[in-house]
């Protein structure tokens, strides 16, 4: 199947984000889950973080689920965790390839 | 300690400059379009600016209320640059949608938005390369209307030039080098942001 033009595959990025969310959490607290399991090498800027939120949003893979006053937690919708799923076998299949070719 | 402080192209001198300052000890304490107020701290902060103007007031303000929810520090600051009034409606070109037009003080004067971080590090608000390429082309659009803006004023000027019967005054000296000055300016800043532009859209396609 093809993913690369029809918007399947996500970047890293927004596959660590997809991921932060896997449980209820808030921007920040995303941003600093990120920072930790990367040790360090992502660390997301805030304008990025909400541009991929409402990205998520618009597509339905992420949902608000409640305001505790300013702060918004988020959680993942089925298609958010459908969509995570997708990455999963599209990854394996990639470090597959990868391995295969330069026989590691 | 209070300083009055005018930039040409904000968003990229604007954290050179308070960068600069607070290296110096000086924290932002306030800002009123260009006056600026600041406070001496131990505190190491950093800087960081984006232009906003361009999206409506109600996502930008969820977008500071994230940001202060992660414990930054806000400030807005006014583009004073290409900001052309007529009566109470102001016109903002570096704007889309319906924020193009500010008709109240509420979102008026406060295209910039300054970031303050806490640390000895810079902290980067677009970190991927397909975010910084959309952010500049956002801004090298704009001055692209900017442009169509001065093109107007240019055909007012000529007509004006005509029903003088191509006679000029001092007016119309002034008039002329305003407007190529304004010209020279947006062309400027419009190839500046189109490079820089091309540089984030030509890496994004192959590293985030």
């Amino acid at each position: 199947m093809r993913d690369n033009t029809t918007g399947g595959a996500l970047t890293e990025t927004s596959l660590l984000i997809l991921l932060g969310f896997c449980h209820s959490n808030y921007g920040y607290g995303v941003m600093q889950w990120i920072k930790e399991i990367t040790n360090g090498r992502v660390i997301l800027g805030m304008g990025t973080l909400y541009g991929a939120i409402d990205w998520m949003l618009e597509r339905d893979f992420l949902k608000e689920e409640k305001s505790n006053g300013r702060r918004k937690l988020y959680g993942l919708t089925e298609k958010g965790m459908q969509q995570i799923h997708l990455e999963i076998m599209r990854l394996e299949e990639l470090l597959k390839i990868t391995k295969d070719t330069v026989k590691v | 300690m209070k300083k009055i402080k005018i930039f040409y192209d904000p968003i990229d001198q604007l954290p050179i400059w308070l960068n600069k300052l607070a290296k110096q000890g000086y924290r932002l304490k306030s800002v009123y379009n260009c006056f600026y107020s600041f406070e001496k701290t131990d505190v190491k902060v950093n800087y960081s600016v984006q232009f906003i103007g361009y999206d409506p007031n109600s996502k930008n303000k969820k977008y500071i209320d994230m940001l202060k929810d992660a414990g930054f520090k806000t400030f807005l600051a006014p583009l004073n640059q290409l900001n052309f009034v007529f009566g109470k409606i102001r016109l903002r070109p570096l704007a889309t949608g319906s924020a193009k037009v500010a008709t109240s003080f509420d979102n008026y004067n406060k295209e910039i938005l300054i970031v303050e971080s806490e640390g000895d590090s810079s902290y980067e608000l677009l970190s991927t390369n397909l975010d910084k390429a959309l952010y500049y082309k956002k801004i090298r659009n704009a001055y692209i209307q900017g442009l169509i803006m001065i093109l107007f004023l240019v055909g007012i000027v000529i007509y004006a030039f005509y029903k003088l019967n191509y006679e000029m005054n001092l007016l119309m000296v002034c008039l002329l080098f305003i407007i190529i000055i304004l010209l020279i300016f947006v062309l400027i800043m419009f190839i500046k942001f189109n490079n820089k532009y091309q540089k984030f859209a030509k890496e994004s396609k192959f590293r985030e």
